[in-house]
């Protein structure tokens, strides 16, 4: 059973795939043993210098690649009968592209963390939580296995838990950690059962044997496959904040803002995806499950995206454009468009970690002001952050020739193929994001300054450290749409292209699934057209209402609208799932308590004593002392004797 | 070295007979070096065995002529995995107590010798009679220690506990006198004997409930529970991780060596409802750990949740629920000793142990946060901890038996994330207090007791085939036996 | 015979070292004729002789029991050193009686016929009532002492009925013969009314002397009343002769006739071991306790009775000796500690563990024996018991017992958690170094019971 499909290699190459999560395993361990005593700027080297090492190595092994899979096994970690876990590396497309994604924006966040983290005294410890965030991501991609992958996916959202929670001394913040772990938690169990159900099926949890034997299936829709792929995307909807588990993610925007650039938007919140793409011939083989994501995927989208509209947070809406953005990733891979979901995941890295750290670079000069509210005519005292910030705008808003616009496009265009509905609500939701993004834009740095006195002495352009990596990721989110151009300006979709061999399997499963009913190019030309045209509109109705009439969302306190006030206040989501969900758990532990635990069981068992007892105090009646009594008592015993047993016998 | 066995069984209580003779406050030091011998002496012996179903470095004489009864001691990779525990566990106990300074420490010692001397007994005895007569020898010392350097309820409580864990195994005993007189022959209590049994399925369906009553109060298994929370409560702190740490491994271990296999159709009979028991056990415990505000009681409740997981794990009679049911014993004994410790730290610092006194602790303690934190991981199951290897084959030992008592059964993790970050949130987080402003972080004791558990988190997080690979011909012996 | 002979000797003998003005001699007198019989009474192990026309038999039943009564009475004397210190006038004369309660002891276990068990039994009894309210200035003790006496004489009365039943259905007082006329007289016999009520009223008679329920209301209040010392004696020497007497006839006259008294002695043990354990919950008295311990002990001891097969005759020699070694370091504990603090109840024994740590370890350990936990002698006395009466398939009479045996662990640790976990409410109890020595004797003797039962489990 537990063969190894892929040829195993422990050459030096071997050596080059350990070294990538062991780097930032080492940083993790010195930084967090020697938090508060190495220097900070020991620290910060530590930190980034083991993930941009990484970084460089997956270059490397990217560079050398020859298109073949491989295994690096390192040793057994769980086996028992017949269930062998190995501790195993696997090197594909897949991995590798994750691989350069993670370590690469991250070693571009590490250093933006140098800058941004230099005030705070738990610098060490902050690094030796990213580091530790970084290896546990890559035990997740590069896992060989479902149980490896459960590894660094329970792992990243530790370090969420830890870096949400960083600032431990304010209770929300904490209560925010809390819950990010406790509902990833609740994808996790889902994951899990998958994991078991994957096993009891396949007889191993080895990405090799499953799609393997899974190939060999072809008939779609099999109970066991839809259970197994609802059970795993249940991981992926904790995980990628998917309706209706997203509630930890906007809440997450409590850790630092870096933390919320690369993980709360560019890798972790797309493990989900990856997990999806990997088990790529499971889902295809489950059409069913494929259409139950694209529905929450899209629901997702839309469901966000107007909770965006009405947010004054900086972070809290760029957070709902994530978890709006999410959605259409899901969506894309719910019609089967793997490589455009993928594409998205790319180009969204790009341009939503930019526009978390432009935000963060915001509040830094804001001295952690964060409501749009008191903010305004930024541009002109923050250059740098204001243009990279609205090149992340415009990407996001889908506006060529910005990366956003062409990974978007085509994921509307696979969508439009399978169903015009879908295509129409994906349309109705770039509107929305086209929109909120640039109110955010206007509110932040067009009009007239609105904050405090001394908050306008403050303002100041960020650090060399901090704006770099802005500049870099802006570069990254003009020209990162150009690794897939459309059909119809290129032929060679470099992406695709590259991922076609991970769908291998799928193809062979099902060989009709991605029949190329490719659209004609006007139909194409139209879809683009209209999505451009949209977000335009959009844009320039934002600008109409933000920077022309120079209106300011109304303060909290004055009354709002039914509708807009629905919106603000998110659906009430929290409040709904704190009545049905926590307050009956807790009613129920205290109800367990005091009624089962103190009201039934025990006193049944103390019951007992209690009867014996009593028992013992009415014997003593018995003895009463007088001896008549006594004889008396001896002469019935002993006539009821003679009467038992000659009487009645 | 072939009595190795015997070695270790008497030597704790010759060496408790010793320090009984030791005044003052050097009993502990006197302890503290004998148990360290007695660790020695299992890591030898770990290195002699052979990974095979055998029982090796027997012992065997006549103990009660022409009644068949005999001392018969050895030890197969069950036996030697909890002797481990139980070796490994009691120095950290012992070293744990350093900064108390009881009363009489002289007996104190000596009783938790004792204790040791009977739990290892239990472990390795291969006689029924004899097994009984440990498990007994096992409960008298803990109670003392229990009973007399407890806290003020201590009397009543420890009395129930006594008396509740007494009871049930008198039970046991008759299932093995009636066990004894269905050998043939002139009779045996030996275990094979026992094994070789063919009952009828009325008989071992009453005689499953005999010796399971004393297994699942042991344990202890929902409903019989309500003994061990006051109980874990009360005690002295070396009491509390000596009953949750390896005394509550017992019954478990009774369960596999002397109630599967003696009575295989009385399992099947009981099986499916022992094992939802034990599910309403997990989430029962758990449940009710969320809102419990005395650290002490959070986590006897948590243990409860943890241990109906092992116990449900195991009635499934799959490998995956044996062997996680046994790594998972030893997970748990680690992990809970630990937090108990530091539960113990905190106490001595503030005198309190209500979470609504706490906070903000970390502070001042980056040491004590972060062991605090790698234990509290292994118990809540994260993997590359011990607590995720144990829990992962137990759920998957459970699902293989029912899918949606496999489900059910996984609310501990959820459950278990909730219970123990409100704990970790609520002691450590937050804003500091006039208790805690000034709290001290670890001494070198201390970190000398932690050190070794974190390690131990670690090795059988990552490598738990060291643990897997001792005790999985016994395990493939005795469910041969079973489903036989 | 040797046994019999030398203790009347030894006790006339005594009567004159009670000449002497200061009894100081009185004690070791009296300890070293024991130790002198016990010796001398194994002379007759494994040489079976009868005396007085085969009316009694010394076999190794009859050696063996004696050796339980004569040790047991020997590891009663240090506790007597108070009467010493009072100058108690007739203090030889109460030993004297106990050599010669002994005698009657002796003939119980080792008679072949029935007027002998008779004959013992009374001398055992009378010296009992004397001894019962021996305490003359005490009046609890006089009424112990004629509450014991009118009780006891009525019971004499049945089990001499019951006797004379036997002789008119049998025409013998012979019990080898009476089995062969119980058995081979098949139908005649054992139909007739005469020999089943004959048996029933001798079984009553014993059942009185033994203290079984429903005939155990004396227990309570003579044992309270009778001064410790003397109750250790009762409870113990009386029980052991009593049910060795009480196995013999049943097991050799009887055998044949088990269905007669099975279902009568089975009721009964139910009975008495309710009573016994159920009673001995609700007192506060430790001297209380202990008689209603005893009567519940006798419980356990019928059961072998009932089981009635060869493992029974080990079990109850093995039983009764734990059972009296228990019992005599409780009452002998008991002694020390009520006459320092003048208090029988629990109470008395509060944070002994602290003030006498030798005390307490003792009691801890017949509590032990006698509740039946493991490391002690009584239980492996219980557990030879249940084997027997589960060869007999009286499994459910076992649960039964197990059951009550759960209850009699609260009551006997009650005094364990007063003496460990209370505090102390007295000064160190005196403590004679021969009293300490018997304490720590028979503690010994308790756990090495306990631990290696081989050495005694088979010796008949």
């Amino acid at each position: 059973m537990q063969t190894n499909l892929l040829p195993v290699i422990n050459s030096e190459m071997a050596l080059f795939c350990l070294l990538i999560p062991l780097l930032p395993l080492i940083g993790f361990i010195i930084n967090g043993l020697g938090n508060r005593k190495l220097p900070k700027g020991l620290a910060s080297l530590i930190g980034c210098g083991t993930v941009l090492a990484s970084f460089a190595i997956a270059l490397f092994l990217f560079s050398s690649f020859n298109g073949q899979p491989y295994v690096v096994d390192l040793f057994d970690w769980i086996s028992v009968g017949n269930l062998r876990i190995p501790f195993s590396f696997q090197i594909d497309q897949l991995s590798l592209i994750m691989l350069l994604l993670v370590t690469g924006v991250g070693s571009v966040i590490h250093i933006y963390s140098a800058g941004y983290m230099s005030h705070d005294v738990n610098f060490g410890k902050f690094f030796a939580f990213l580091n530790l965030f970084i290896f546990s991501m890559l035990l997740l991609v590069m896992g060989s296995n479902y149980v490896m992958m459960f590894v660094g996916w329970e792992g990243v959202g530790l370090c969420s838990y830890l870096l949400i929670g960083f600032w431990n001394k304010v209770t929300p913040y904490n209560n925010a950690a809390k819950k990010a772990f406790i509902i990833n938690r609740i994808g996790d169990l889902g994951f899990l059962l998958g994991i078991f159900l994957l096993f009891t099926t396949f007889g191993s949890v080895t990405y090799a044997d499953i799609f393997q034997q899974a190939a060999q299936l072809h008939e779609v829709n099999q109970p066991v496959i839809i259970a197994i792929t609802l059970l795993l995307f249940v991981g992926a909807m904790g995980k990628s904040a998917q309706l209706p588990l997203y509630t930890w993610l906007p809440d997450a925007m409590a850790g630092p803002t870096p933390v919320s650039a690369l993980i709360h938007a560019a890798t972790m919140v797309t493990a989900g995806i990856y997990m999806v793409i990997r088990s790529n011939v499971l889902y295809t083989l489950a059409p069913t499950t494929l259409e139950f994501i694209a529905i929450i995927g899209l629901a997702t989208a839309v469901f966000a995206a107007t909770i965006g509209l009405a947010q004054n947070d900086i972070k809290k809406v760029l957070a709902y454009s994530t978890v709006s953005q999410l959605g259409y990733m899901f969506l894309a891979l719910g019609v089967m468009a793997y490589t455009s979901s993928m594409f998205h995941v790319l180009t969204h890295a790009f341009f939503k970690a930019l526009l978390f750290l432009g935000a963060g670079s915001v509040i830094h000069a804001m001295s952690g002001e964060q409501d749009v509210r008191f903010m305004g005519g930024l541009r002109k005292k923050l250059p740098v952050t204001f243009i990279t910030f609205l090149i992340g705008t415009l990407a996001i808003s889908g506006i060529p020739p910005f990366a956003g616009f062409f990974s978007k496009d085509e994921l509307l265009a696979q969508v439009y193929e399978h169903s015009k509905i879908m295509w129409a609500f994906g349309l109705l939701t770039s509107f929305m994001t086209a929109f909120y993004m640039f109110r955010l834009l206007f509110l932040t740095f067009f009009g007239t300054f609105r904050g405090t006195e001394e908050q306008r002495h403050h303002l100041h352009e960020s650090p060399a450290s901090m704006t770099i990596p802005l500049i870099i990721l802006a570069i990254l989110s003009t020209i990162g749409g150009f690794m897939g151009l459309p059909a119809v300006f290129s032929e060679n979709h470099i992406l695709s292209n590259f991922l076609e061999p991970v769908l291998g399997f799928s193809r062979l499963a099902v060989p009709n699934a991605f029949a190329e009913a490719h659209l004609d190019h006007s139909t194409e030309y139209m879809l683009m057209g209209i999505s451009v045209a949209v977000a335009v509109i959009a844009i320039i109705v934002a600008y109409v209402m933000y920077v022309s009439k120079n209106t300011v969302p109304a303060s909290d306190r004055t009354e709002t609208g039914g509708l807009h006030k629905l919106v603000y206040h998110k659906y009430y989501i929290d409040e709904i799932y704190n009545a049905i969900i926590v307050r009956p758990v807790m009613w129920l532990s205290t109800g367990l308590h005091q009624f089962v635990e103190k009201g039934i069981i025990d006193p049944i068992v103390n019951g007992f004593g209690k009867v014996t007892l009593a028992g013992g105090r009415n014997l003593r009646f018995l003895q009463t002392g007088a001896i008549g009594f006594y004889i008396f008592a001896m002469v019935i015993s002993i006539a009821l004797i003679l009467i038992l047993n000659f009487v009645i016998r | 070295m072939s009595n190795l066995t015997l070695y270790l069984l008497l030597w704790p209580a010759l060496a408790g007979l010793l320090i009984l003779f030791i005044k003052g406050q050097n009993a502990k030091r006197a302890a503290f070096g004998a148990a360290i011998i007695e660790f020695i002496l299992v890591l030898l012996a770990m290195m002699q065995y052979e990974p095979n179903a055998n029982v090796q470095f027997p012992f065997f004489h006549t103990w009660i002529e022409n009644f068949g009864i005999n001392f018969s001691i050895g030890m197969d990779g069950i036996s030697l995995l909890l002797v481990f525990l139980t070796a490994f566990l009691v120095p950290l106990i012992i070293l744990s107590s350093f900064p108390h300074s009881y009363k009489n420490p002289n007996v104190f010692y000596a009783l938790i010798l004792f204790m040791q001397t009977g739990l290892i007994g239990v472990f390795t005895s291969f006689d029924a009679f004899l097994f009984y007569f440990f498990w007994e020898v096992a409960l008298i010392p803990i109670y003392f220690i229990a009973g007399v350097w407890g806290g003020e309820r201590r009397i009543p409580i420890t009395f129930k506990f006594f008396l509740y864990t007494i009871i049930g195994s008198l039970f046991m005993l008759v299932g093995f006198v009636y066990l004894y007189f269905q050998t043939p022959g002139t009779h045996t209590s030996d275990i094979n004997a026992f094994y070789q049994l063919s009952l009828n399925t009325t008989d071992q369906s009453w005689i499953f409930w005999f010796l399971f009553i004393a297994f699942a109060i042991k344990m202890p298994v929902f409903p019989f529970h309500t003994w061990q929370p006051d109980t874990y409560t009360e005690s002295p702190t070396q009491a509390t991780m000596l009953l949750s740490g390896i005394m509550l491994k017992m019954g478990i271990y009774g369960v596999i060596r002397w109630l599967l296999p003696v009575v295989p159709q009385g399992v099947s009979q009981w099986d499916t409802l022992v094992i939802i028991l034990a599910i309403i056990g997990i989430v029962y415990g758990a449940i009710i750990a969320i809102r419990q505000h005395d650290l002490k009681r959070l986590v006897a409740f948590s243990s409860i949740s943890h241990v109906g997981l092992i116990a449900a794990g195991i009635f499934t009679l799959t490998e995956h629920g044996m062997q996680g049911g046994i790594i998972q014993m030893l997970s748990h004994g680690i992990n809970v000793v630990g937090l108990f410790f530091i539960i113990d730290i905190i106490y001595r610092r503030t005198h309190t142990r209500e979470i609504a006194n706490l906070g903000g602790i970390t502070q001042t303690t980056p040491a004590l946060s972060i062991f605090f934190l790698i234990l509290l991981l292994g118990t809540v199951a994260l993997p590359l901890t011990n607590g995720f290897v144990g829990e992962f084959l137990l759920l998957s030992g459970v699902y293989q038996y029912n899918n949606w008592m496999g489900a059910v059964a996984g609310l501990t993790i959820i459950l278990g994330a909730v219970y123990m970050l409100r704990m970790f949130q609520g002691v450590m987080f937050g804003e500091q207090n006039e208790v805690t402003a000034t709290f001290r972080d670890l001494t070198g004791t201390e970190k000398a007791v932690l050190i070794p558990l974190v390690i131990m988190v670690f090795w059988i997080g990552l490598h738990p085939n060291t643990f897997l690979s001792l005790t999985e011909p016994t395990v493939g012996h005795l469910l041969g036996i079973i489903n036989r | 015979m040797n046994s019999i002979i030398l203790l009347t000797s030894f006790g006339i003998l005594n009567l004159f070292v009670g000449f002497r003005k200061s009894n100081k001699l009185v004690l070791p007198a009296v300890f070293l004729f024991l130790l002198i019989v016990l010796v001398v009474n194994f002379y007759d192990w494994n040489n079976t002789t009868t005396y007085f026309e085969r009316m009694l038999t010394i076999d190794n039943f009859a050696v063996a029991f004696t050796g339980v009564v004569v040790l047991t009475t020997i590891l009663v004397i240090p506790f007597a050193k108070r009467y010493v210190d009072e100058q108690n006038e007739s203090l030889a004369e109460f030993f004297s009686i106990l050599l010669f309660s002994l005698v009657g002891a002796v003939m119980m276990v080792a008679y072949e016929n029935l007027l002998m068990l008779f004959v013992g039994i009374e001398i055992l009894s009378i010296s009992m009532y004397v001894l019962a309210g021996s305490d003359k200035k005490n009046l609890r003790s006089n009424e112990a002492g004629l509450k014991y006496f009118l009780m006891g004489s009525f019971a004499t009365g049945i089990l001499l009925f019951g006797i004379v039943l036997i002789y008119g259905a049998t025409g013998t007082f012979y019990i080898t013969e009476i089995s062969s006329a119980a058995t081979a007289g098949s139908g005649d016999a054992l139909t007739s009314p005469l020999l089943a009520m004959g048996l029933l009223f001798t079984l009553i008679g014993i059942s009185f002397k033994v203290s079984a329920a429903p005939f155990h209301f004396w227990t309570p209040d003579v044992y309270e009343g009778t001064p410790t010392l003397f109750t250790a004696f009762m409870s113990t020497v009386v029980k052991t002769a009593g049910f060795a007497g009480f196995y013999k006839l049943m097991s050799v006259s009887f055998a044949g006739a088990y269905d007669i008294w099975y279902p009568t002695l089975v009721a009964m043990t139910v009975i008495t071991l309710g009573i016994g354990n159920i009673g001995a919950v609700a007192q506060n008295s430790f001297k209380r306790m202990m008689a209603y311990s005893s009567i519940s002990h006798a419980g356990y001891l019928m059961i072998a009775l009932l089981s009635f097969n060869d493992r029974s005759e080990n079990a109850i020699f093995f039983y009764a000796l734990a059972y009296s070694i228990a019992t005599i370091a409780a009452f002998g504990i008991l002694k020390l500690v009520s006459d320092q603090r003048d208090d029988i109840s629990y109470n008395a024994f509060n944070g002994l563990g602290q003030t006498n740590p030798l005390l307490a370890a003792v009691m801890t350990i017949s509590m032990c024996s006698l509740a039946g936990i493991p490391l002690t002698g009584g239980f492996f006395g219980k557990l030879f018991i249940f084997s027997a009466a589960l060869e007999q398939n009286l499994l459910w009479l076992i649960i039964v017992a197990i059951l009550m045996s759960m209850v009699g662990i609260y009551y006997y640790f009650r005094v364990v958690i007063a003496m460990y976990m209370r505090e102390p409410n007295g000064e160190r109890v005196a403590v004679s170094s021969s009293a300490s020595f018997a304490l720590i004797f028979m503690a010994i003797l308790t756990i090495v019971m306990g631990v290696l039962p081989g050495l005694m489990s088979n010796l008949l």
